[in-house]
């Protein structure tokens, strides 16, 4: 039986997929500790990994409410030569059209899916209790590797009861 | 005397190491070169704590100024050119906080109008590999 944690994050992943619908090259996965070559990367990769889990709150004598964390993180390669303009090896306009590709496909439908228990709840018992871009972009890995890097951190709730 | 050892190096490291890759820039007919490869130094890098890793393939080449000719004469390298070897190719990108390429030996040389100018007989390019493109 897989933890719940494991479980949080796989629906995540399966929610994302359904929403991205990922045709090679890209890549949608749970993995817990990849490591990409820059020279074979291309496409999008989106991976959805597990934060952190703690008893949050008590609802009552016997029952918590549990928090779940996980990330989804996103590479995109600029796979173009890189630009000699002194703005940078990456224009701005791509920078720009992948933040708004996290915002529209990412972001927005974590944050506004599983909020309110009549639109459905994730794995039918979680409520989005919370989701922030903590990583817009990576400014060195942008600059060195032309690699455009954004996480995505989410949290669900549940109620579980003890004992 | 420091010109002459500059030449001396240059010529020596490009005779006796150099390797024939094609250096390709965007917008130009890409030439056939000879480089000397230098130092190569896979790093890897923690992407959101760890949980995603990158490895990359840093490495540099030393290239005489005077072969980096596109047909109108020489210029200088510039972030965006890619080198083919072997398979491989390596784009120039700035790194570690050092711009794409720089001379590597310099030397003043003063004319006959008596300015004087500062000679590059040979260039370093910092490079990244980067997935073959066409």
């Amino acid at each position: 039986m897989a933890a719940r944690i494991t479980e949080v994050c796989a629906g995540v992943l399966g929610f994302l997929e359904a929403i991205i619908s990922p045709a090679p090259p890209d890549v949608a996965e749970a993995a817990y500790v990849p490591t990409d070559h820059l020279e074979t990367v291309d496409g999008k990769r989106v991976r959805v990994v597990p934060g952190s889990y703690a008893d949050a709150e008590r609802l009552a004598r016997r029952r918590m409410q549990r928090e779940y964390k996980c990330a989804a993180i996103v590479e995109i390669p600029y796979t173009s030569a890189a630009s000699p303009a002194s703005s940078g090896a990456v224009p701005p306009e791509w920078v720009d059209q992948q933040i708004a590709w996290v915002e529209a496909n990412v972001f927005d439908p974590l944050n506004e899916s599983f909020v309110h228990a009549e639109d459905g709840l994730l794995l039918g018992s979680l409520t989005c209790w919370g989701c922030e871009v903590t990583l817009v972009y990576d400014p060195i890995r942008l600059a060195e590797e032309k690699l455009f890097v954004s996480i995505v951190e989410t949290s669900y709730r549940e109620s579980v009861s003890e004992g | 005397m420091l010109q002459q050892a500059a030449e001396w190096l240059a010529a020596t490291l490009h005779d006796n190491e150099g390797v024939d890759v094609t250096y390709t820039r965007a917008g130009e007919t890409p030439i056939t070169i000879t480089v000397v490869p230098g130092r190569v130094r896979p790093e890897r890098f923690a992407l959101a704590d760890g949980r995603v890793n990158l490895e990359t393939e840093p490495a540099d080449f030393l290239v005489k100024a005077e072969v980096l000719d596109f047909g109108s004469g020489p210029v200088e390298p510039q972030t965006g050119d890619r080198i083919t070897l072997a398979g491989r190719m390596y784009e120039l990108l700035p790194r570690d906080g050092e711009p794409s390429w720089r001379p590597l030996t310099q030397y003043p040389e003063t004319l006959a109008d008596g300015t004087t100018v500062v000679r590059c007989p040979m260039f370093r390019l910092r490079t990244i590999r980067v997935k073959v493109t066409p």
